[in-house]
């Protein structure tokens, strides 16, 4: 049977594992390490670098030596994300044809996804020289908060590499495989995975008969490790500028210095309660002298400097357990994955949240590749009994009229998956509708990510509201995400597969939704949204019937005023909700209207 | 009942007592859910619990909630297997084993006619642990994963769609709210069947009441008991059990034909039968006409009063029926009784407007059923209630088109589907959307002309429409 490898595919660092004999075992490089950086270099020789010999050079050539490329994958160049990279990063990041992002190294564009899949490649060749055989399949994980462009442009990677990813899973749940693997336990599990570039937290339930099932899951893509680092990097710098005026930022070399210091003490201080920063030489001065940055860092101050972002896992957690439906006490296991778990002060702040000591029968840096190869033996291997049951992480749907996001699967719904829904048009005599795929959490169409757009035409003209339009989404099992819009009348139908990114900026998001406002669908109105519409209504004719009787009375006081631009506001707010179809705030409109009415009857009665 | 039973000691609810106060012995279910107007489904559900907490046992009634429980979904093995298909789809050649692809069929399609916990095989009262128990045994090995790049062919579709069905029921049946939310459905289908059982059954009711009387008043008038002229008139007689009544017939015959066997058929019908040989002295001697035109005002007298009761019994069912509000039972009374008195003008009229009454209960339940079904992309049971609105109300409309358009859906039968549309253009002509419907049936039934006629109608409405031009062209010549 053909062997299929577990790749995870780290911020920092990288694994690979595979199951022999029934058992996973995780593979080492060539020089005996069990992870390898993430890191990719091209030397002046124009020689590619992957690894830890990348690593090795990173100091002497910083602007050919790129790391946690991983941030960037899948994500546009206008993204406030990739503008940070750009800022704090030491190889050069600039904007790539399609408004993506390219990497430039000796003065070659690479995109995102061709780095990731050097150090694919490289995770493939490890691979093959420990079985002595070529290897053409793996899964690869991803952080559960991993949005599906993020997912499309690794997979991408891994193509690159020449290899056939059959699976992407998220890295929370390949840990939990890895805890649950071959152990028969029942139990309701949390995964706190704080790694180098992201934060993810997934609970599941780990079933008879090898199920895991993932039932509630959530992260931040730009939380991890590194940002620690930038927080004591923030720290040398500052305290280097107050005692010379110079700002070690300027240079790249000292950047990548600082880098590589910051994170080794960072790692030390999880051991030890101080350590010393020494870096001779570090920069020259304006006189040509050379200066040299040396200070000691307490671990009471380093927890001092990421307060703030291990709170931030917490609050996190607590939303996930919301979610969840779940309360604390019904967590019965919590497994800590990522080499910022080592972290005494993230043990105690997690300890803390779920009043339970942490599972220590994990290896945080080994756990995520150990699932990813498990659930390839899975996949392929009929006689395990082990099947997952993922979630997707975000929400999907489509743009509606007045920028409203209409969510189609909620997020947390175990996949595969299909849900349809009925729209109409938004405006009189429309013809096509342009359906915009989205993904993301918030209400605000715009503030999710796009994930594609195609247009229905050939609409009968009507009033708007009258043609009505099914919308279908659909998630298969390997997690490919397609969309199917039909015209109900005449049957006629479009649909894409969601798999490419679309290269769209925010901005151009922002033109298209204003280009298209014309074409989008709307919510059909409901009976209840009608009845509630009609009493709105009538309440804001009768007020406005009232108003220039009402501002007669009361013209000459101040209270009276004021009362008329309240009641002015209320009936706008009450006609936007109208307008926005939006029943709940329409009821809430309802009651101010009803106030405002009564008052003015009031009013008028009395004189 | 069972006696020294402390009802009040057990967990019962208000309908509980009230139906167990009508308890007598003797009363069917159909009779009890009559009287008390609760929904025969609900008196079956309550008299298992009190069969369960020993408060009561039963004879027939028991087997009356063992007939009334055999159409009801059975648990899941049996429900599965009898879902309909063609057998020859198991022969379609896949990795899947003959077994495993029998297993996909009877799951597929028994996915639109049971509910959840039918599905998951798992009692109304499962609480989250069996429930999930259930789904991990019945979805897991559905699910895609489990026959990783295998070919599946059509049964790929199949075992998603079922994966995605019994994830549903499992996400559904966990999630408080929304348990309670679909329960409620549940009870208002329980509701409609409920209403459906009972006029299905009105007809067969009718006809057993007429068989009754006239067994009663049949059987005396061939072996009359003494009568004095000043005899009361009978009471209707309790129903005779048929095989004793037809023992009495064999003996009877085979006396009246000296000791031959007859067919039995002979002895139907109000015809005058040969002077019996009465055994029992008269104590008036008679002449053989007298006693025949005695005999026969006998007779009639009885078969009217025993009539006269029996309408009378169903017709105060039927207004307590009223005064509950319960139009759907007091209409089934009402048939009842309008059979038994074809020429009671009264009670036909009365049974008229409770029948229209009922029906807009009716209709406006099936609505409700449907637009949730069609909004949960049920199509099949979103057709049935359509079609059941439709028939309710054939006046409507958009009752009509939404049957024709669902039936469509549900990939039902076009021919009727397109009965329904063609109803609903008939109704409002000027309507594109009707047209558009009926023609787009007419398209899936293979009749390119007659989409076209009707399409053409369209254009004629709305000459400028993009649709109607757009589906003209796309239509062969």
């Amino acid at each position: 049977m053909e062997k299929v490898i577990g790749i995870d595919l780290g911020t920092t660092n990288s694994c690979v594992a595979i199951v022999e004999n029934g058992s996973p075992v995780v593979i080492p490089n060539r020089g005996g390490y069990k992870t390898t950086p993430s890191m990719v270099a091209v030397t002046e020789a124009g020689k590619r670098l992957v690894g830890h010999i990348a690593k090795r050079q990173a100091i002497t050539n910083a602007e050919n030596t790129v790391y946690a490329a991983k941030r960037l994958i899948g994500r546009k160049w206008n993204s406030p994300q990739v503008k940070n990279a750009v800022a704090t990063s030491s190889y050069r990041i600039v904007e790539g044809p399609h408004a993506d992002v390219r990497i430039v190294l000796r003065d070659k564009e690479f995109s995102v996804p061709e780095i990731s899949a050097m150090v694919l490649q490289e995770m493939k060749v490890i691979a093959e020289d420990y079985l002595g055989e070529p290897v053409s399949k793996a899964v690869v994980t991803v952080p559960a908060y991993f949005n599906d462009n993020q997912r499309q442009a690794t997979k991408d990677a891994g193509e690159i590499a020449g290899l056939d990813v059959i699976r992407i899973i998220n890295e929370p749940t390949a840990a939990a495989l890895s805890y649950g693997f071959g152990r028969n336990v029942e139990k309701t599990v949390a995964v706190y995975d704080f790694g180098g570039g992201t934060f993810d937290i997934s609970i599941l339930e780990i079933g008879a008969h090898g199920v895991f099932k993932v039932v509630a899951t959530a992260g931040d893509t730009f939380l991890g490790g590194e940002d620690v680092d930038a927080r004591i990097i923030d720290w040398l710098v500052s305290g280097f500028k107050d005692e010379h005026t110079i700002d070690l930022r300027q240079d790249r070399m000292a950047l990548q210095r600082l880098k590589d210091a910051a994170e080794k003490a960072k790692c030390e201080l999880s051991g030890v309660k101080e350590t010393e920063i020494n870096l001779p030489f570090i920069i020259s001065s304006g006189r040509n002298e050379a200066l040299h940055l040396q200070r000691q860092l307490t671990r009471q101050t380093l927890e001092e400097l990421s307060v703030d972002l291990i709170e931030r896992t917490i609050d996190i957690c607590k939303q996930t357990l919301d979610d969840a439906k779940l309360d604390k006490d019904e967590i019965e296991e919590v497994i800590l994955v990522g080499g910022m778990t080592r972290m005494p002060k993230i043990q105690e702040a997690v300890q803390g949240f779920f009043e339970r000591e942490p599972c220590k029968g994990v290896h945080p840096d080994e756990v995520v590749a150990l699932g990813a190869g498990i659930q390839g033996a899975a996949l392929i291997d009929d006689k395990q009994e082990m099947i997952l049951l993922d979630v997707t992480p975000h929400a999907l749907g489509i743009m509606t009229f007045g920028n409203v996001f209409e969510e189609l699967i909620p997020a947390n719904t175990t996949v595969p998956t299909h849900r349809q829904k009925i729209f109409t048009t938004s405006r009189d005599n429309q013809t096509a509708v342009k359906i915009i795929v989205m993904q993301g959490d918030s209400q605000k169409a715009d503030e999710n990510e796009l994930l594609g757009e195609f247009i229905l035409s050939g609409i009968r003209r009507a009033a708007k509201g009258q043609v009505e339009i099914e919308v279908t989404f659909e998630i298969n099992a390997d997690g490919i995400v397609s969309v199917r819009a039909k015209d109900l009348e005449t049957g006629l139908e479009q649909s894409i597969q969601v798999t490419a990114t679309s290269g769209l900026t925010r901005d151009e998001i922002k033109a298209m939704v204003d280009n298209a406002k014309d074409d989008l669908l709307d919510r059909r109105s409901s009976d209840e949204i009608e009845a509630a519409k009609q009493e709105a209504q009538k309440l804001i004719a009768d007020i406005e019937k009232l108003f220039p009787q009402v501002q007669q009375i009361v013209a000459s006081s101040d209270f009276g005023r004021e009362a008329i631009d309240k009641a002015k506001a209320v009936v706008e707010k009450a006609k936007q909700a109208i307008d926005r179809k939006d029943l709940a705030a329409i009821k809430e409109q309802i009651e101010g209207l009803s106030r405002t009415q009564r008052m003015f009857k009031g009013v008028v009665a009395k004189t | 009942m069972i006696p020294g039973v402390d009802v009040r000691k057990l967990p019962l609810t208000p309908t509980d007592g009230y139906l167990l106060t009508r308890v007598n012995g003797q009363a069917t279910v159909g009779d009890i859910a009559r009287e008390t107007g609760v929904w025969e489904q609900e008196v079956v559900e309550s008299f298992e619990k009190l069969v369960q907490l020993n408060v009561v046992t039963f004879g027939s009634v028991e087997e009356a909630i063992a007939a009334m429980k055999k159409p009801a979904p059975a648990p899941l093995k049996a429900a599965v297997l009898s879902a309909a298909y063609d057998p020859a789809m198991i022969n379609e050649v896949c990795d899947l084993d003959t077994e495993q692809r029998k297993r996909v069929l009877d799951l597929f399609f028994a996915l639109e006619d049971n509910d959840y916990y039918t599905l998951l095989g798992i009692a109304k009262d499962a609480d989250k642990k069996g429930i999930k128990k259930a789904y991990y045994e019945v979805a897991l090995p559905m699910h895609p994963d489990k026959f990783f790049r295998k070919a599946l062919g059509t049964f790929k579709p199949k075992m998603e769609a079922v994966f995605a069905k019994l994830t549903l029921a499992h996400d559904t049946l966990l999630d408080k709210e929304k348990r309670v939310e679909y329960d409620i459905y549940l009870k208002d289908v329980a509701h409609t069947k409920g209403m459906e059982a009972m006029l299905a059954r009105a007809m067969e009711e009718a006809r057993a009441a007429q068989d009754a009387l006239a067994a009663t008043v049949n059987t005396p008038s061939v072996m009359p008991p003494p009568v004095a002229p000043s005899a009361p008139p009978a009471a209707p007689a309790p129903t005779v059990d048929p095989a004793v009544l037809q023992a009495r017939k064999s003996a009877l015959a085979a006396r009246l034909m000296g000791g031959r066997q007859r067919p039995t058929t002979a002895n139907t019908g109000f015809a005058p039968q040969p002077v019996p040989e009465v055994k029992l002295q008269p104590k008036v001697q008679q002449s053989s006409t007298e006693a025949m035109d005695s005999l026969r005002r006998r007779y009639d007298d009885r078969l009217s009063s025993a009539k006269d009761a029996q309408v009378a019994k169903y017709v105060t069912a039927a207004e307590g029926s009223i005064a509950k509000n319960d139009w759907v039972a007091a209409a089934n009374a009402y048939r009842v009784a309008m059979d038994l008195a074809p020429d009671n003008t009264e009670v036909h009229d009365r049974a008229r407007y409770a029948q229209t009454e009922a029906n807009k209960i009716l209709a406006e339940s099936y609505q409700k059923q449907a637009i949730y079904d069609e909004k949960n992309e049920r199509w099949t049971e979103a057709a049935k209630a359509w079609v059941r609105v439709a028939k309710l109300k054939p006046e409507d409309p958009n009752a009509n088109e939404r049957a024709a358009f669902t039936l469509g859906k549900a990939d039902g039968d076009i021919r009727e589907a397109a009965a329904y549309a063609q109803a609903a253009v008939n109704l409002q002509p000027q309507i594109l959307k009707h047209r558009i419907t009926l023609a787009n049936l007419y398209m899936a039934a293979g009749k390119p002309a007659l989409a076209r006629r009707e399409l053409e109608g369209a254009a004629q409405i709305a000459p400028g429409d993009a649709v109607v031009q757009a589906m003209l062209k796309r239509i062969p010549k």
